[in-house]
Parts: structure tokens; sequence; C-alpha cells
């Protein structure tokens, strides 16, 4: 197990690098020169060489990456807006889209599972088709118009939800279902698949042999096998969801990192589009190498093999 | 005449296959759905009641409820929403072919030379597109547009880019998985160069999941080119494009709930059409996999 951590952490310094080194050339790649774009309208030609200075900007590539990341963590680089330490206004935004993203797991989770396992239960019956043609909607479904949707429903018809904002409960209820449908028939298809694998197995028909009830058969024996792949796809999900809520952010005007991104596009602010991309994808990383760990956890052939 | 056995034998796959696929309820409705959206595509400037472009301002306003001359109503700038629904489809599947066929072609040749001459290449190559899967696709897209601008031909690449690493990794490991077959040894034993082999007998045999992987891949084009005209970074207007439209709609929602309807009924359509095509496809090819 030691190993397989080892070696989990070792590959994730690659990736951390090549991620770092790819935004970093985002500004490099701009059209025009940087020092100029990073220096914001209407500088003078003073301000522009100061910034030159300051990031190193005629320094050779590696020293400017170098310049750029101590940038990044030490607070130095900032919004070119507002002038604020680019992490200080993003950790807020990032706080409010985890947020998002956790109560919408949880809710795709739930619904997710218990569906694929009815579905797997009940297999080819009216139920399990319902299920499987639901999911196929929820897969196609475009989050923003199911967003616009559920306001026109919940906020605009019946008066029962508000169409926007942040701040008590009822606020994050229509973004979270928005952002989590499309998930939770991710995971009920996979939940589906797992638990008919499970199920067409050699001891679970020794299970029915012996007599046992079909609920103990399912809760107690299936599901426990059967969750190592949904635990997977809950996590994995869960990493997307993080860069993928920026659509249903944009719906509600929910303030999280996503939106933050694309607003600063709009206004130019590249040093928080950069930096706001870049904390997204490591932590996309970050939860996709803790699912891999909790997988090995769960399942030990994967660990020793 | 060695050659004919062969032939006879490919036709005869190709003609199961296709039979499977007949068969396949699903698959069947995929088709029918991506024909009809295909047809609209094409046939636009006969089949748009009016141009797409042309406001109503006067007699007609903005934001009308469908009537008999405007089935499906009018948007903000007073255009008829049906004629940019059927312009739409233009739009969507012209990205969304293009990039899925760069990504294609780009994903296959690449995945193949990795899984093929393995070592150096492959961990390169390979490791290239793990540090491109670090990124949540939509981000990746919206990265990339901003340091492109928006505009048709940088939205294709957005989503070529971020396409690609899914055809490699089945190109990959197809080739890996065919690589030792004994046909393979025969053909080096015959003196076959390596890009002939990977040529003309691995890039064949994977052909079934990328086609599969490809129609996915559209489902998931024509979303990204939809959530990227609705947060603005799609295509220039007054060009019509759903996500595009969608998005002006949201402005009028309480006006006029209308506009937030047809055009999110043209996405989820299409989308859903090649998902039915993909995962159909997939039962067809893949039969034992079907319940699972």
């Amino acid at each position: 197990m030691h190993r397989f951590l080892a070696r989990r952490l070792l590959l994730l310094v690659p990736i951390f690098f090549g991620v770092s080194v790819l935004i970093f050339l985002f500004m490099n790649l701009l059209p025009g020169d940087p020092a100029r774009i990073l220096a914001g309208e209407g500088a003078t030609a003073e301000d522009i060489r100061n910034i030159t200075l300051k990031f190193g900007l005629d320094q050779p590539l590696p020293v400017q990456y170098g310049l750029f990341m101590r940038g990044v963590f030490s607070g130095d680089l900032r919004s070119l807006r507002t002038e604020r330490p680019v992490l200080e206004l993003i950790f807020p935004a990032f706080r409010n889209t985890i947020q998002l993203a956790l109560i919408s797991i949880l809710i795709a989770a739930l619904l997710g599972v218990s569906m694929g396992i009815f579905a797997a239960v009940k297999r080819n019956s009216w139920i399990d088709n319902l299920v499987m043609s639901l999911s196929l909607f929820g897969v196609s479904m475009p989050v923003f118009w199911l967003g616009i949707l559920l306001i026109i429903l919940f906020s605009m018809t019946w008066r029962l939800l508000p169409a926007g904002g942040i701040g008590t409960f009822r606020h994050i209820i229509l973004p979270a279902v928005t952002l989590g449908m499309a998930t939770a028939a991710i995971i009920a298809r996979m939940t589906r698949a797992s638990m008919l694998q499970v199920l067409n197995q050699d001891y679970i028909r020794t299970a029915q042999a012996y007599g046992l009830s079909t609920n103990k058969i399912i809760y107690k024996y299936a599901l426990k096998n059967a969750m190592i792949p949904i635990v997977t796809i809950v996590g994995l999900q869960f990493g997307y969801m993080l860069g993928g809520a920026v659509l249903t952010e944009s719906v509600f005007g929910w303030p999280g990192v996503g939106r933050m991104v694309v607003d600063s596009i709009f206004s130019r602010d590249y040093t928080v589009v950069q930096t706001g991309i870049m904390i997204i994808a490591l932590s996309f990383v970050l939860v996709n190498l803790t699912v891999d760990i909790t997988y090995a956890f769960l399942d030990p052939r994967v660990r020793r093999g | 005449m060695e050659n004919r056995p062969v032939t006879e034998k490919r036709t005869n796959a190709f003609w199961t296959i296709w039979k499977r696929i007949v068969k396949n309820k699903m698959a069947m409705i995929g088709t029918f759905i991506i024909l009809f959206f295909l047809l609209l595509a094409i046939f636009a400037p006969w089949i748009a009641p009016f141009n797409p472009a042309r406001q109503w301002l006067g007699e007609f306003g903005s934001l009308d409820a469908p009537t008999a001359e405007h089935w499906f109503g009018t948007d903000f700038f007073g255009r008829d929403i049906l004629s940019r629904v059927i312009f739409g489809a233009r739009v969507s599947l012209s990205i969304a072919s293009f990039s899925v066929l760069i990504a294609v072609l780009v994903g296959v040749f690449l995945g193949s030379v990795a899984g093929f001459f393995g070592g150096f290449w492959d961990e390169i190559i390979m490791r290239f597109f793990d540090i491109l899967l670090a990124f949540p696709d939509i981000l990746l897209a919206i990265g990339i547009i901003a340091v492109l601008g928006s505009g048709q031909v940088n939205i294709i690449l957005a989503i070529a880019v971020y396409s690609t690493p899914q055809f490699a990794r089945i190109a990959r490991a197809t080739v890996i998985s065919i690589r030792e077959n004994e046909y393979i040894d025969a053909a080096r034993a015959v003196g076959e160069r390596s890009w002939s082999i990977l040529a003309r007998y691995i890039i064949p045999n994977s052909i079934a999941p990328i086609i599969i992987q490809a129609s996915l891949r559209m489902a998931t084009a024509i979303l990204s080119i939809a959530g990227l005209g609705f947060l603005g970074l799609g295509v220039k207007p007054p060009l019509a494009e759903w996500g595009t439209d969608l998005s002006l709609a949201r402005t009028a929602l309480q006006e006029a709930p209308h506009v937030g309807i047809f055009p999110g009924i043209a996405i989820f359509l299409i989308v859903m059409g090649f998902n039915f095509f993909g995962d159909g496809l997939n039962d067809a090819l893949n039969p034992k996999l079907k319940d699972r």
C-alpha cells in the first residue's frame, strides 16, 4: 500500500508541473506584449517597465515561470482590476463553488444510487426502462437550459424559490439540483451496471440457493461490492463539478470561481483567469488522486496489482 | 486473387454490424434524430420561413408570443425564433463535426503511435494528454477561448483540443491489445514496415470503439458549443446559435418565457440523438456488454 501511495503521489509531480507550465504559457500565448497586458489599459511606459522588471519578463522563460509561481503563492500576483492579491479574490469564490458542488453531489448520489439499484433489481421491467430513459434524458439536458426551466417553474410561476443570489439554504436548492441532475443520471447508469455485474456472480446465486431474502442479498451482499465503482464515479464527478459548475453559476448568479474566471475574461483581468483556472485544475487532479487512493483501499486487488 | 476472401469477409462484417444497428431501437431513434437535424442544417435557407437575422420592429414587436406567422414567437431583437432554431442546427453541427473530426484524426494518430511504438514516445504523448485531462473540459475550452478569442474557428480548436485525449486513449488501448496478435507477427515476419502494419491492420481494427466515442463526443461538443455561447464566449452575433440565443433569452424570461424554451429543446433533442446513437451502437457492436 505504501508503494502504491508513493507511486501515485510521485505521478502527481509531473502533472502539477505540466498544468502550471501550461497555465504560465497562457500569458505568453495571448496576442500582444504580456507586460502591456499585465499593466492594464492606460498604463504609462514606466508602468510597463516596472511590470517587466517585477515579473522578470525580460528574463528567460524558465526564470519567468519560477517568478510567476512565486507570485501566485506569495500573494504578489495581483488582480489587474482591483489590485488585490489574486488568491485573496479566488479563495472565497472557490469556497462557494465547493459548497455548491458538495450539495449537488449529495443530491446526485442519493438519487442516482437509489434509482440505479432499483433499475438493476427490476431489470428489464418498465421501471428499469423508465430509469434508463430518464438517465439518457438527464445526460442530454444542457445544464443551463435546465436551470432556465427551473427558474421559469419554481421562481416565476410558483414563486417558491429565489432565481439567483446566495445567502440562505433556499438559494442553493435550484443551482444544486441543476448541477446535480446530469451527474445523478451518470451515477444511476453506473450503479445499475455495477449492480447487474455483481448480481450475476456465483456467490449471489449461492445466497439465493440458501434461501436468503432478496433484500438481505441486495443490501448486505451485493451492494457492498457494487459500491466500489460507484464511489469512484461519485468522486470523479465531484472533481469535475469544481470546473463544470461554471454554467450553473452563470445561470443563477452564484459567485463561484468558474463565474469569476469568465467575468475576468471579459474584464481582461488575466491574472485572475490564469490563477482561477490553475486552482480548479490542480484541485481536480487532487480529487482524482483521492478517488484513486480510496479505490485502492476499497479494492485490495488494485493496490497489489 | 489472394485478397478476395479477405474483402468478402470484410463486407460481411460491415453487413453484420449494419444489421445489428438496424435491429437496435435506440440506435435507430438516434439515427432519425440526427438525420432530421442534418436535413434542417443542409436545407435551412429553404425550410426556415425568414432570414434568421431579420428584425421585426413595428407591427410585430420584440418578444412576441408564438403566432401563425412566427410559430415560435420572436426574440428580444424581434427576430423569428423558428428560423433561428433551424439555422442554429447549421452552426452547432458544423462546429461539432469539424472539432470531433480533428480530435479523431489527431487522437487516433498519436494514440496509435504511442501504443504501437511504446517506450519514449508513449510516455511523452500520454503524459501530455494526462495534463490536458487535468482540466475539466469546459474549463479548458474557456481558457483556450480566453487566449484565442471567440469565433467559429477558435471554438472548433478549443473543443478539438479537449476531445483529442479521449480518442488517443482508445486508440492506444486497442493498438496494444492488437499488437500482440499472431497476424501482426506474421506481417512483421514477411518484412512489412511498422507504419504499414499500423495503417493496414491496426487502425482499421480500432474503428468500432472510435465511432462509438465519436458519436458520444458529438453530443458533448454540441453541449460545449451551446455552453460557450451561453457564457458569451461563442460565435459572433448575429449568427444564429442556440446557446447564445438562450443567454439572450435569460434577460427576458420574466416577460417572455417562450424565448427560453425552443433553442433548449433543439439542443436537448440533438444531444439525445447522438447519445442514443452512440449507446445503441455500443450495444450493437458489443452485444456481450449489453446487460452491463
